[in-house]
Parts: structure tokens; C-alpha cells; sequence
């Protein structure tokens, strides 16, 4: 999982990017498993795997790498999420940042792991019974990671769909936790619902930004 | 016959006829103004408990509905918060023909408003922040559409009520940790800090402001201001349930200090920010900041009449953003709410421009205006309990002010391209609803005995009901 939410943060091809993804949804389904009843770790194993599905359409439909809108040019603070057409003014210290970005990325994920592991031992007793509950091993750090690397990629991206699968990572994490700690079907029905409404928002703003300008008045009656 | 199911599923199957009609808006409002009528009827008149005679037969009017182990329960309190809910969406629903709304507007909306409804229903109430997330969810579709394509704010929007539910939920645990181990004070203390975190997550306070002039500035005003109003006020009144729910939580004193300095930073931040701005979204983003810092200002005074006081802002400031939004969807279509391009727009749409400039003026709190009634108020309690707070009130105030004054002037500028001939561009429907929109903010400012008894009345309730 590790490996696989580390994949999220520093790749930027997107088929990559979710098959990370789905995979990271299967070995959370294994923990889940754990848990919870394997019946339900399976249905949140198949709405994670329909979420990917979701995305898998949206990235074939807006290009297998993000392409950068005239109207964000100024605005969009990742540079890994251009494709290789951008050109870059003369002298600025982008192109310098491009080449760093993926070592850059890499440091930040090893910080991040190495903080999550701190924080996991840091808590192991007597004082985790009061942040965190008793769960099988592996199940916190595994938690740990997800939320610290799911925030990650939200601090690095303004893509919607890196920002989605960032933000699935953290709800996979955080709903792993949340099952340790309430594990009522109400909430995990919710929490799977939440997972699958952010895939489908971050797709329609990912297709939204593939439009033609003259599509507009097909919108607005 | 279960009232919540009937409350929560109606709108939700609303919202799927009404997108049917996506290429009749004037089909789409007249259903959903129908739906939210019959809604606020049911909220208002349902005999909970008791039999009644529907369709020839007997039927038995449930008060609560249980799903996957979770109840939603219709009390006698939740008819005062539904029936706000409600005649809010009634509002909005009612005015989208007068302006620029996408095709999903009004779908998304009813969606959105059963949702809405699952917040105040839920038990435990808690779990309202789960359905916070699904409406911050859907107010995408709504905010970001093909002209207005941006992302940033929405996706901040969504962002910041994940990590804000995360929280909430968080101190749902603790508190469920609490009630097993009655004694350990902690708990309650560590609930305390996460509830504080994410409510003022939720709130949009500094630094989690962000989302708010962003989500103005790139998104459909219209829709903004529904959800500007809509979202901050099911958030408030979430907040209001808890110290309702709570005694703990609101008798803490940690806690109105902290809603205090959230507030005074909300206040300072858009006081700074708002008059350098030159869109008129911005604007009203760092406009609606300021408003909700005054509101948590009143929140933290932490007495019944500072309650009433801050109820009443978050009240007051829906007229003003629909006012706002239906004109600033007809001045900004096509051109943006920047001040270089809305020059001169005045001359061709003096409603929309009256009703843009009106309903700014109102948020910031101008005398003669709805919004001043409730900023008067907590003006006089801050002039006895935090002189510093007030002064800063003031000026933030005087700040927006200054930013609509410099929009005015745009819009009443000549450009040379342009005639400077006035002229009225706007449809029937828009002047009939803006000339209404603004008369009633005016209405409200100059003559607040009109409208203040009934919102008294209102407030006090709830003020009755969080004690």
C-alpha cells in the first residue's frame, strides 16, 4: 500500500495513476477485511474498483496526460500535470523546478512515510489507546499512510484528478480508521457513497475543462 | 407513512423530473418552487404519530425512518430548521428564470436540499457531517459547468468539508469513547479540540477561507450565492444543534474565545482583502467572510440575546446573496465579474446593477440596509464586551463598502467602444424580480419592525432550544 499510495503522489501518467489506485482499493479491501465482515470489506473493495472505473473513462476521454487550459496557465502551480508542449519563458525558473519535481516528490513521500512510522510507534502504548484504537497490525500504519500521503498529493496538485485520487487515498485511509473505531453498516454505506460521489466530481471537472468554448450554449438555455 | 423518508425522498426524486426539463428553466422552477411549497406544508402541518385518512385508507404518520441501523427522526424542533431550509431553497428556485443558471442548477439543487434535510434528521446528529460532504459533493456540479471552468474553488470547497468531516467525525468517536468511560474528562477535552477543528474548518475561517473568494470569483454568481447561503447556514445551524446537543461544549469556555478570535481573524483577513479586490466576486467572497466572522463574533459573545444576534445575520445575509446573485448573473454573463470588463454596464442593465450593488452593500452592512439590523446589534454587544473587535467590525465594513463603491464607478463608466446612452437590457422577469429582490433589502433596512418581530419570534425558538 505503501508502494501503491506512493504511486499516487509521484507519477503523472494517469493510467498509472489509477491502476495505482485500484490496486491500493484491492490490498485496503484485504484490511478491511480484518475488520469487518468480508461481505462488506467486498463491497467497499467494488465501490472503490467502480470509482477507478469512472476515472479510467474520464482519463481516456481528456488524454492520458493533463493538458494545461489557456485560461490556468497563470494559475495552475503544477508543473508536472503540463504536458510537454508547454512553453515555458525564457530564464524562468520553471523548467529548473520540472526537472527537480519528481526527485522533489520522491523526498516528500520518503519525509512522509518516515513521519507516519514515527507517529506509529511514537503511540504504541500505553497513550495509543487514546488516539488510537486497537486494530490487527499493520492496519495503523497502513492508515497513517494513506492520510499523510493522501494530504500530500493534495498540497502538491491543483489537477482535478490527481486532486481526486489524492482525496481517495485520504478517505480510503480515513474510512479504514473509521471502521476500526464505528463499524456500523450506515456509516460505511456513506463513507463508500462519499468515496464515488468525489470520483464522479473530479471527472466532471476533468471533462468540463476538455470542452470546445462553443459548447457553452449548450448549458445555459 | 414515514415523514423523513417522505421529506428526504421527495426532493431527491424531484431532482430527477426536474432535469427532464433542463431546456424549459421557467418548467424546472415552477416544479421545484411546487415540490419545496408542499414540503414546507408537510414540515409544518405533519401530525406525527397519528392516523390519518390518505387516500381512503388509515394510514399511520411515522415520525422516524431507520436505514442500515441509523434512524432519521422528524421532531417537533426540526420544524422550525426545515421549514428555514425549505423557504431558502423556495427562494432560489423561484428566482433562477430571472437570471443566468446552468441546466443543472435546479436539479442539483433539490438534490442538494435532500440532503440537506438528512443533516437536521440524523441520529445520531453527528453523522450530519457525512451528508455536509455529499451536499460539498454535489455543489460542484452546480458551481463549475462548461462557462465556468475553473476548478480551484470547487475543488477547495470539497477539500476543505472532507477535512472538516474528518474531524467532526473524529469527536463522534470520542464522544461514543465518552459514554463508556463517563468518568475520564479527557475524552471530553479531546472531543472539544476536534469538534472546535472542524467547525472551523467548516466555517471557512482563517487560513480555511480559501474556497470562499475563489469559488466567487470562477464560479456562476447565482449558484454561488445559493450555495454561499445555503452551505454556510446548514453548517451554523449543525453548530447550533451541537451546543444544543452539548452542554459541555457550549458551557467550555475555551470555546466561545475560540469561535471569538476565529471571527476576529474572518473579519481582519476580509477587511484587508476586500477593498484591494477588483471583481466583484471576490468581493462578495471576502464580503461574505466578514459577514460570517460577525456571526461567529455574536457566537462567542455567548449569550441568549448574542445568539439571537448572530442567528439573525446568517438569516438576513440569504436576502442579500439572492439579491446579489440574480444580479450579477445577468451583469457578469459572458464578461466576468472583473471591473475592466463590467464597464459601463450600468447604462444597459441599471436593475441587475442596482440589485448587484444592493445586496453587496447589505452583506457589508450599510445602514439602510437589510444586513444592517443584525451588524447594529452585535456592534452594541461588541461596544460593551471587545471595543477592539467593534473597531474592527466597523472598518471591515467601511472596507467592502469602498470595494462596491469603486465597482459602482465601473459600472456607471463610460467605455469608448460603447454607447453611453442608458438603456434598460434586462428581460421583464428580471427587472419584476431584482426591482423586488432590492426593494425588499431596502425595505428590511429602513423599516426593520416589518420584518424583525416574525424573524424574533423565529429566532427566539431556536435560541429556546440550544437554551
Amino acid at each position: 500500500m505503501l508502494m501503491t499510495a506512493g504511486i499516487v503522489v509521484i507519477a503523472t501518467d494517469r493510467r498509472v495513476l489509477v491502476a495505482a489506485m485500484a490496486l491500493q482499493y484491492i490490498l485496503a479491501g484485504l484490511l478491511f477485511s480484518q475488520i469487518v465482515p468480508w461481505r462488506v470489506a467486498t463491497v467497499k473493495v467494488m465501490a472503490g474498483l467502480f470509482s477507478c472505473l469512472v476515472l479510467l473513462v474520464t482519463t481516456w476521454r481528456s488524454g492520458w496526460r493533463p493538458t494545461r487550459r489557456d485560461s490556468q496557465k497563470n494559475t495552475d502551480t503544477d508543473p508536472m500535470s503540463h504536458d510537454g508542449s508547454v512553453s515555458w519563458v525564457p530564464g524562468s525558473v520553471q523548467p529548473r523546478l520540472l526537472q527537480s519535481w519528481i526527485p522533489l516528490r520522491v523526498f516528500a513521500v520518503a519525509m512522509v512515510c518516515l513521519l507516519a512510522f514515527h507517529l506509529q510507534t511514537r503511540y504504541e502504548s500505553p497513550s495509543r489507546q487514546v488516539w488510537l484504537p486497537d486494530a490487527p497490525d499493520g492496519v495503523i500504519f497502513a492508515v497513517l499512510q494513506m492520510v499523510s500521503l493522501g494530504l500530500l498529493v493534495l498540497g502538491l496538485t491543483e489537477d482535478p484528478l490527481h486532486t481526486g485520487l489524492g482525496l481517495l487515498t485520504f478517505l480510503t485511509g480515513f474510512g479504514l480508521f473509521y471502521s476500526l473505531v464505528e463499524p456500523a453498516l450506515a456509516v460505511m454505506a456513506i463513507l463508500a457513497a462519499i468515496e464515488l460521489s468525489v470520483a464522479l466530481v473530479c471527472s466532471y471537472l476533468t471533462i468540463i475543462g476538455t470542452y470546445p468554448d462553443d459548447t457553452i450554449a449548450a448549458v445555459y438555455p | 407513512m414515514s415523514i423523513p423518508l417522505m421529506i428526504i425522498g421527495v426532493p431527491l426524486m424531484a431532482s430527477v423530473v426536474v432535469y427532464f426539463f433542463r431546456q424549459w428553466v421557467w418548467v424546472q422552477s415552477v416544479l421545484a418552487g411546487i415540490v419545496c411549497c408542499l414540503l414546507m406544508i408537510l414540515t409544518l402541518q405533519a401530525p406525527l404519530g397519528q392516523m390519518v385518512v390518505f387516500a381512503g385508507r388509515d394510514v399511520l404518520v411515522e415520525a422516524s425512518w431507520v436505514w442500515l441501523g441509523r434512524s432519521f427522526t422528524f421532531t417537533q424542533d426540526d420544524r422550525l430548521m426545515l421549514t428555514f431550509i425549505f423557504s431558502t431553497a423556495l427562494l432560489f428556485f423561484s428566482g433562477a428564470p430571472a437570471t443566468r443558471v446552468s441546466r443543472t442548477f435546479l436539479p442539483v439543487g433539490l438534490a442538494i436540499l435532500s440532503f440537506l434535510v438528512a443533516t437536521v434528521l440524523v441520529q445520531p446528529f453527528m453523522y450530519a457531517a457525512l451528508f455536509l460532504e455529499i451536499v460539498a459533493a454535489l455543489s460542484v456540479f452546480m458551481l463549475s459547468d462548461r462557462e465556468h471552468r475553473s476548478t480551484q474553488g470547487s475543488l477547495r470547497l470539497l477539500l476543505f468539508v472532507t477535512l472538516g468531516v474528518s474531524f467532526i467525525l473524529l469527536a463522534a468517536w470520542q464522544l461514543d469513547t465518552y459514554q463508556t468511560n463517563p468518568d475520564t474528562v479527557a475524552i471530553l477535552r479531546r472531543a472539544t479540540i476536534l469538534l472546535s477543528i472542524g467547525f472551523l474548518i467548516l466555517l471557512a475561517t482563517v487560513p480555511f477561507h480559501s474556497w470562499l473568494p475563489t469559488v466567487a470569483q470562477e464560479a456562476a454568481p447565482y449558484a454561488t450565492a445559493f450555495i454561499f447561503s445555503i452551505m454556510q447556514a446548514a453548517v451554523f445551524l449543525f453548530l447550533l444543534d451541537v451546543f444544543a446537543q452539548y452542554s459541555w461544549f457550549k458551557g467550555n469556555p475555551a470555546v466561545p474565545t475560540i469561535f471569538r478570535m476565529a471571527g476576529l481573524a474572518m473579519v481582519i483577513v476580509g477587511g484587508v482583502f476586500a477593498f484591494a479586490q477588483r471583481n466583484l466576486g471576490r468581493l462578495m467572497g471576502y464580503s461574505v467572510l466578514i459577514d460570517c466572522g460577525a456571526a461567529l463574533l455574536a457566537l462567542g459573545v455567548g449569550t441568549p440575546d448574542s445568539l439571537r444576534v448572530a442567528i439573525s445575520i446568517v438569516g438576513l445575509r440569504i436576502m442579500a446573496l439572492w439579491v446579489w446573485g440574480l444580479g450579477l448573473g445577468i451583469l457578469s454573463a459572458g464578461y466576468g465579474g472583473e471591473f475592466d470588463r463590467i464597464r459601463g454596464r450600468a447604462r444597459v442593465y441599471p436593475f441587475a446593477s442596482a440589485a448587484v450593488l444592493l445586496g453587496g452593500l447589505s452583506v457589508a452592512g450599510l445602514p439602510l440596509m437589510a444586513g444592517f439590523a443584525g451588524r447594529w446589534a452585535l456592534m452594541q454587544f461588541l461596544a460593551t464586551h471587545d471595543v477592539l473587535a467593534a473597531i474592527m467590525l466597523l472598518l471591515a465594513g467601511v472596507s467592502v463598502i469602498l470595494g462596491h463603491l469603486r465597482g459602482l464607478a465601473a459600472l456607471l463608466s463610460s467605455s469608448a467602444s460603447e454607447t453611453s446612452e442608458w438603456s434598460v437590457g434586462e428581460q421583464p422577469v428580471t427587472i419584476i424580480f431584482s426591482g423586488a429582490g432590492a426593494l425588499a433589502v431596502l425595505a428590511v433596512g429602513v423599516f426593520p419592525q416589518w420584518l424583525l418581530p416574525a424573524v424574533t419570534r423565529t429566532v427566539d425558538v431556536l435560541v429556546l432550544l440550544i437554551g
